[in-house]
């Protein structure tokens, strides 16, 4: 037939996708809760950037899941130097952009070369380390990393230029250092389980929060015990990476209202944390924190307390449904590893104690 | 004014088409055939609608140039330029017309297809308008499409009393006078292209004209045809191959039980049920299973699921149905439920955990991966499990686009990527930025080799990310099951349980 017939039937197909896996799941998960409820989900959710599988990377790490032996983090190497290439491939490119020439010509000479030709293979030479670090050092490259808000670069990409001769070697392995800071984009749905004494198990689930990969969540709503939703305190200047004019911290209102808001939600625990902290005081130490919240009190911008509270009551503005003694706000650094286990632990506390009352 | 639907786009070209006469122009010593001029263009299309302004005139005509209805001789400009030394001239229309209205040419039925023969034929016969059938399809359908298909029959019947009304001898003589300008007008490439291959039109009889129709049947039909050929070797991939239909079984089948780790408990059935059977026959069968699935080429551990649905039907069936695959699921759990496992199994499953491994240590990147056919099953699979399997089913369509040659498919299949994978709001959207998605959009509908070059790059680095981690599920998989099936030896509840990652759970769960 026609388009005209064909296309309702398409659309009927869409919501039947739509509808499957939460008509699925009851099946297999609400008979797996009912069955062994000594396994509680964790959802870790946010949108893009948020720190989601860097605070899951934390959490393998100390529960000695994963990259806690060196074998396996030799298969990250090619990961490790991918970043750093993205890196300078990305501040090259700023530096035409934003029209801030690279200084020193050698510099220009090894731009060319990052845009056009360099893989992950040639940072096995060690040369390459001077020649990357002195590009970074290059008064450009550093003026385009002053203005990044204006386009995208990882949070990592100080730490691993300064760590260059390091990662350029041919005996390079990373630390786990490395491998936490290392960005890469979540695709689709990782999780983990690990004991939690009481012969219970947790199992952790980390997902990817660019726009597209959001519809995905769904599929765990239905067996989810626990939300951890978390938010980047140091996003307030940045713009989204698939959408370069949306601003994040909009968008983290709007997945947090829609999450938190969602009927499926209504019991279960919930939890805030607002991560990079560390980045965040940095940044309104140079940066005025107030240009970006009208609202906002300009005499305490300098004042990190002061604005972690102003956006804790942005986000707890967005709970309508959701009963707010079962939400739980935590401040979070999920690159600093004591930090992060700490605050874990809380939250662990938190889910299990809100589990108990139930 | 807005922008228009490629229909509506299409009638207002229909109609500026046949008015404006393309002539040879001259400027700066060179002479330009076949064209016609900014200026003219914008004073017909004024003339043509009446509520146009010049404004107006202007934003349709570049809608045209944009769909490269027309372009300019030179392609100095994309836009249409109101002067008079400013040429443009007409494009191949077959291939325009495949451009703007492929879904409606493909979507077309065999019943459909009888009855807008009828009318193309009436009409052809009438107006002798050859190469303009695509038009008139085009205009015909989208009436039937605005009355609801009764227009169709009302579209037939004025046809059929205009073509009574006009003797038969009128019209071939009109026909054959067309023909005899256009030999005169040997250098009219326009009209050449509009009158498509069946130019040599010197004997303008009913039997050409028959024919003309049947090939453009042949036409109509041919993509439909190539998507239902192309459907085995997608079998992983829903949207090229037209599966489309019912998503949710697509979805909802493999997931419960396709992890490559679960692949292990599921295989166990057959075993269990042949040996509860007879010992000696059904080692027998397994053993045959096993040689098979290798020689296949299909991860033997994934080969299990084919070959736990395949208890009575051969085990060579490459990849179940949906439906066997969801009754695999239901079904499975409870045969491990019911039989204990021997230590010949337990055997099995260490060696193929030492297989696997033995794959994916041998491929140095992912395109090699992705090449072996095992290989990539099993990739696909955990893809699968981890939801992530959009960005290997737009590798996988990708290779196929750029494989096709014949430009009519590739522009379907290019519409197709785009609206399934880069476009945000497809089934399968990709992970990629607003600017990529905004670079393809504007350049997809050129169906050119390199127009998903950028997303492709963006994909290759997710799917590297992706076999990193399947490397390193398996190894932790691998360590933990070896480490399991060394320590324990009875039970087989306790064990399957360990034996799967993520998503496998629900069926898992059945087990305990």
């Amino acid at each position: 037939m026609g388009n005209i017939v064909v296309s309702p039937h398409d659309k009927e197909g869409q919501h039947h996708m739509m509808a499957t896996p939460t008509s699925n799941n009851p099946n297999g998960g609400s008979a797996a809760t009912a069955k062994n409820k000594s396994e509680i989900t964790v959802l870790l959710l946010g949108a893009g950037e948020s720190g989601k599988s860097t605070l899951f990377k934390q959490v393998q790490f100390f529960h000695g899941v994963g990259i806690t032996h060196d074998q396996e983090r030799i298969e990250l190497i090619e990961i490790v130097r991918l970043n750093v290439l993205e890196n300078a491939k990305n501040l090259v490119a700023a530096t035409q952009h934003l029209n801030i020439p690279i200084e020193q010509p050698e510099n220009r000479e090894t731009a060319k070369l990052i845009i056009n030709s360099l893989n992950t293979n040639d940072l096995e030479d060690p040369s390459w380390s001077k020649r990357l670090y002195s590009l970074w050092k290059d008064a450009g490259i550093q003026k385009a990393y002053e203005n990044r808000e204006k386009f995208q670069l990882y949070d990592s990409t100080e730490y691993l230029f300064e760590n260059l001769d390091r990662i350029c070697s041919d005996k390079y392995v990373p630390t786990v250092v490395d491998v936490i800071r290392t960005r890469t984009k979540t695709i689709g749905i990782t999780d983990m389980k690990f004991d939690v004494g009481d012969g219970k198990q947790l199992r952790l689930v980390d997902v990817g929060g660019q726009r597209n990969e959001r519809r995905k969540w769904i599929h765990f709503f239905n067996t989810v015990d626990a939300v951890v939703f978390l938010t980047s305190l140091s996003e307030f200047d940045l713009n989204l990476y698939e959408d370069n004019g949306y601003w994040r911290v909009k968008e983290s209102l709007r997945v947090f209202n829609e999450v938190v808001n969602n009927a499926l939600f209504y019991k279960v625990p919930f939890v805030l944390l607002f991560n990079k902290r560390d980045l965040f005081e940095k940044k309104i130490a140079t940066k005025s924190f107030s240009k970006y919240f009208s609202g906002f009190n300009e005499a305490e911008e300098k004042n990190p307390v002061a604005c972690i509270e102003y956006m804790t009551k942005l986000f707890l503005n967005e709970i309508t449904e959701h009963p707010l003694d079962t939400v739980s706000v935590k401040t979070l650094s999920a690159i600093d590893h004591d930090n992060s286990k700490q605050v874990f632990e809380e939250v662990k506390q938190f889910i299990m104690t809100q589990q108990h009352r139930e | 004014m807005k922008p228009l639907s490629d229909q509506d786009l299409l009638l207002y070209f229909t109609k500026f088409k046949k008015e404006i006469k393309p002539r040879d122009h001259t400027y700066l010593f060179t002479s330009y055939a076949n064209c016609f001029s900014g200026k003219e263009a914008v004073k017909t299309l004024t003339s043509l609608f009446n509520n146009l302004s010049m404004e107006d005139a202007i934003q349709l005509g570049n809608q045209m140039i944009e769909r490269k209805l027309f372009i300019h001789v030179t392609h100095e400009s994309s836009q249409l330029l109101n002067k008079r030394y400013e040429f443009y001239r007409f494009t191949n229309f077959r291939r325009c017309s495949k451009r703007l209205s492929i879904m409606n040419v493909t979507q077309f039925t065999s019943s459909l297809d009888a009855s807008y023969q009828k009318v193309i034929q009436d009409e052809y016969n009438n107006k002798g308008r050859v190469g303009d059938i695509r038009i008139l399809l085009d205009d015909v359908y989208l009436s039937s499409q605005n009355n609801n298909q009764t227009a169709t029959g009302g579209a037939i019947s004025t046809a059929n009393a205009v073509t009574s009304n006009s003797a038969v001898l009128s019209r071939s003589s009109s026909f054959f006078s067309s023909a005899c300008v256009q030999s005169f007008l040997n250098d009219d490439i326009a009209l050449v292209n509009n009158q498509t291959n069946e130019t040599d039109t010197s004997s303008p009889d009913q039997q050409q004209n028959a024919s003309s129709i049947s090939l453009f049947g042949k036409k109509i039909s041919v993509p439909l045809k190539i998507r239902k050929n192309s459907q085995p070797s997608h079998q992983n991939s829903p949207p090229m191959s037209g599966s489309f239909d019912n998503p949710n079984l697509l979805k909802k089948s493999p997931r419960g039980n396709n992890s490559p780790f679960t692949g292990f408990s599921s295989e166990l059935s057959p075993h269990h049920k042949s040996s509860s059977a007879e010992d000696l026959y059904g080692r027998k069968v397994r053993l045959n299973e096993y040689v098979d699935v290798n020689s296949l080429g299909v991860g033997s551990p994934l080969k299990s699921i084919a070959t736990s649905s395949a208890d009575d039907s051969s085990p060579l069936q490459d990849t179940p149905s949906p439906q066997n695959e969801s009754s695999v699921v239901s079904s499975s759990p409870r045969r491990h439920g019911m039989i204990a496992r021997t230590t010949s199994q337990d055997f099995e499953l260490k060696r193929n955990l030492e297989d696997m491994d033995l794959d994916f240590d041998k491929f140095a990147n992912i395109d090699e991966v992705l090449k072996h056919p095992k290989a990539c099953a099993i990739l696909t699979k955990f893809a699968f499990d981890e939801y992530a399997e959009e960005s290997i089913y737009f590798w996988k369509d990708l290779k196929a686009y750029k494989k096709e040659s014949r430009i009519d498919c590739k522009l379907d299949m290019a519409i197709k990527i785009f609206d399934t994978y880069v476009n945000p709001d497809g089934s399968l959207a990709l992970n990629i930025t607003k600017k990529q998605i905004v670079e393809c959009r504007r350049k997809y509908l050129n169906a050119d080799d390199d127009c998903f070059d950028d997303i492709q790059k963006e994909v290759k680095i997710i799917l590297n990310d992706l076999l990193d981690r399947l490397r390193l599920g398996i190894q932790q998989q691998k360590t933990n099951q070896i480490n399991m099936l060394n320590s324990k030896s009875s039970l087989i509840p306790s064990s399957t349980s360990n034996l799967k990652m993520s998503r496998s759970d629900e069926s898992i769960a059945f087990v305990q």
